[in-house]
């Protein structure tokens, strides 16, 4: 009997020998961070038609890319067309994946969930961040699947391992920078709104005019210059570099700029429209 | 008996079954089109076909010309043919809209034929599919599309689009009912889709396809479809040995539209 009260009793000094610093230090983020993105993980494994349209979705849309289109833009690059259609698909699923974080975010401010998170001691950052971090697992998932199908078609990487591992990089790298400019978009929108289709939209018109749908110069003149300095092109362009060979710098000069015009532009906004969303009622 | 008869023709307000039923038919038909209006469905169906017209013609039309082939004028096909899809898959969604959300028991306990919402649901995607297919057509003519059928051509042109798209929206009416969540019936009807427009003769001829799926690309109705209205499109006469294929394929369409709008009235009624 006494030995239970006095168990009880140390669980106070106990917690604090775990969290020992404020909950606004850095290690206080990392450590919410963490938790909090298992759960993200969490939430997103279990509802298995949403993992499965994330990953198999693309898998099917560059199969048919390349059976419906790889013979005709092939012959008119002289190149085979999985060079360009991997890394889209790459990119597209990345990038589209991370409109379902962006409804569940509008939806868990509705349910107060933002809420209750806001008024426990949890860095301010945390949630957000755990969200980005989770969007990171998923497109390195999302990038081994559809490099695994599109290595089952022919793709294959002529300049190493570390090539290889830099095309990874650069595709989690563009999601994650996507994914931030996404979740500020989603605290900043009122509840409901329909963001999936204006994001579908965006996302659909730039799915078609960029280098790994159609080569560049296959454009009209004018659109030429829009279609090689939109943020996915250069994307793409490194990502193939890096698997055949080619120009690097140009291109990883470009996409830099842009993960940093995403993150740059989005950062502020983000925690200010997270802190409203949570805290308005 | 006359007493009996005499109520079976007139209701309480003395007007005859008749003209009670058109005005039912008429009530449901223009709430379906107040619903598509309030929808953006009437902004959408011009958003579609030249958001696709667009998307695919400025990318592919010189890898496509380097054939000596006029891409805007081969895309038209498969343009309008999308335009009556999307159009169907709105009304999918509208019909499993109706289940979900009760609608359909309330029509079933007022005084009303059974059919009469199946009739309104279809003249108001019939309506839509009218808009669509203009819309569509506005949508090839900006992408260089230019009739070259003549008058007749292009009178059986649309009639066979709008043909395929009635049929499609029947068979889509009746998926929505059976599915009952709006959100299944999306994902059903989107992937099928989907993949029968890739991997068809619409977008790319099919000697451009790698040689094990070709005989999948000719022979697919959505191919079949586009075979026809091309030659429909063009100063050759339509022979029955071109539109056969579509021809049974529409048969085919429109008795598995029976049977699923059959299952889905007897799903309604056990309720």
């Amino acid at each position: 009997m006494t030995e239970k009260v006095d168990v009880r009793r140390e669980e106070p000094a106990d917690h604090d020998s775990i969290r020992p610093h404020s909950e606004r230090s850095i290690g206080a983020w990392f450590e919410h961070t963490r938790v909090l993105t298992w759960r993200q993980v969490l939430v997103y494994v279990r509802n298995v038609p949403t993992v499965l349209q994330s990953l198999i979705i693309p898998a099917i849309s560059m199969v048919l890319l390349k059976v419906v289109l790889g013979d005709a833009v092939g012959n008119a690059t002289g190149e085979d067309s999985l060079y360009g259609t991997v890394p889209l698909m790459i990119i597209i699923g990345a990038m589209g994946g991370s409109m379902v974080s962006a409804v569940r975010l509008n939806k868990e401010r509705t349910t107060g969930l933002l809420a209750r998170l806001y008024v426990l001691p949890i860095h301010r950052a945390a949630d957000l961040s755990s969200r980005v971090a989770a969007e990171v697992v998923r497109i390195f998932v999302l990038t081994l699947i559809l490099l695994a199908v599109g290595y089952a078609m022919g793709f294959r990487f002529s300049q190493g391992i570390l090539p290889a591992v830099g095309l990874v990089v650069v595709a989690v790298v563009f999601g994650a920078a996507y994914a931030v400019f996404v979740l500020a978009i989603s605290v900043n929108a009122p509840p409901g709104a329909p963001l999936v289709q204006y994001l579908g939209l965006l996302m659909s018109v730039l799915m078609f005019f960029n280098s790994g749908f159609s080569p560049i110069d296959g454009y009209p003149g004018w659109l030429q210059p829009i279609v090689a300095n939109q943020p996915m092109t250069p994307a793409i362009e490194l990502m193939r570099s890096l698997a055949t060979g080619g120009p690097i710098t140009m291109n990883l000069i470009k996409v830099a700029i842009w993960a940093a015009i995403f993150v740059g532009a989005s950062i502020y906004p983000a925690l200010v429209g997270y802190r409203k969303a949570a805290t308005s009622r | 008996m006359t007493v009996d008869s005499e109520i079976g023709r007139l209701d309480a307000a003395g007007v005859s079954v008749g003209t009670r039923t058109a005005r039912q038919w008429w009530t449901l038909t223009s709430r379906g089109l107040l619903k598509v209006l309030r929808n953006g469905e009437f902004v959408f169906a011009f958003v579609a076909p030249a958001f696709l017209a667009i998307c695919f013609y400025l990318p592919l039309r010189k890898v496509m010309d380097s054939g000596g082939m006029n891409y805007g004028q081969f895309l038209m096909p498969i343009i309008l043919l999308q335009a009556m899809s999307f159009a169907a898959t709105s009304a999918a969604m509208r019909s499993a809209f109706d289940v979900s959300r009760g609608i359909n028991t309330r029509f079933r306990v007022l005084p009303m034929p059974g059919w009469v919402p199946l009739f309104a649901r279809l003249a108001t995607n019939l309506a839509l599919l009218v808009v669509s297919m203009i819309c569509g057509v506005v949508a090839c003519l900006i992408i260089g599309w230019r009739a070259e059928g003549g008058v007749r051509g292009t009178v059986i042109l649309l009639a066979i689009t709008l043909g395929i798209g009635l049929l499609l929206a029947l068979l889509a009416d009746g998926l929505g009912l059976i599915a009952g969540s709006p959100e299944a019936t999306s994902q059903i009807l989107g992937l099928p889709t989907m993949i029968l427009g890739m991997v068809s003769t619409g977008f790319v001829p099919e000697e451009r396809f790698p040689e094990w799926i070709q005989p999948f690309a000719r022979n697919q109705p959505i191919s079949q479809f586009v075979e026809v209205m091309r030659v429909a499109d063009s100063p050759d006469t339509l022979s029955w040995s071109v539109a056969a294929p579509t021809v049974y394929w529409c048969i085919g369409i429109a008795l598995i539209a029976v049977a699923v709008l059959t299952a889905g009235m007897r799903k309604a009624r056990q309720r």
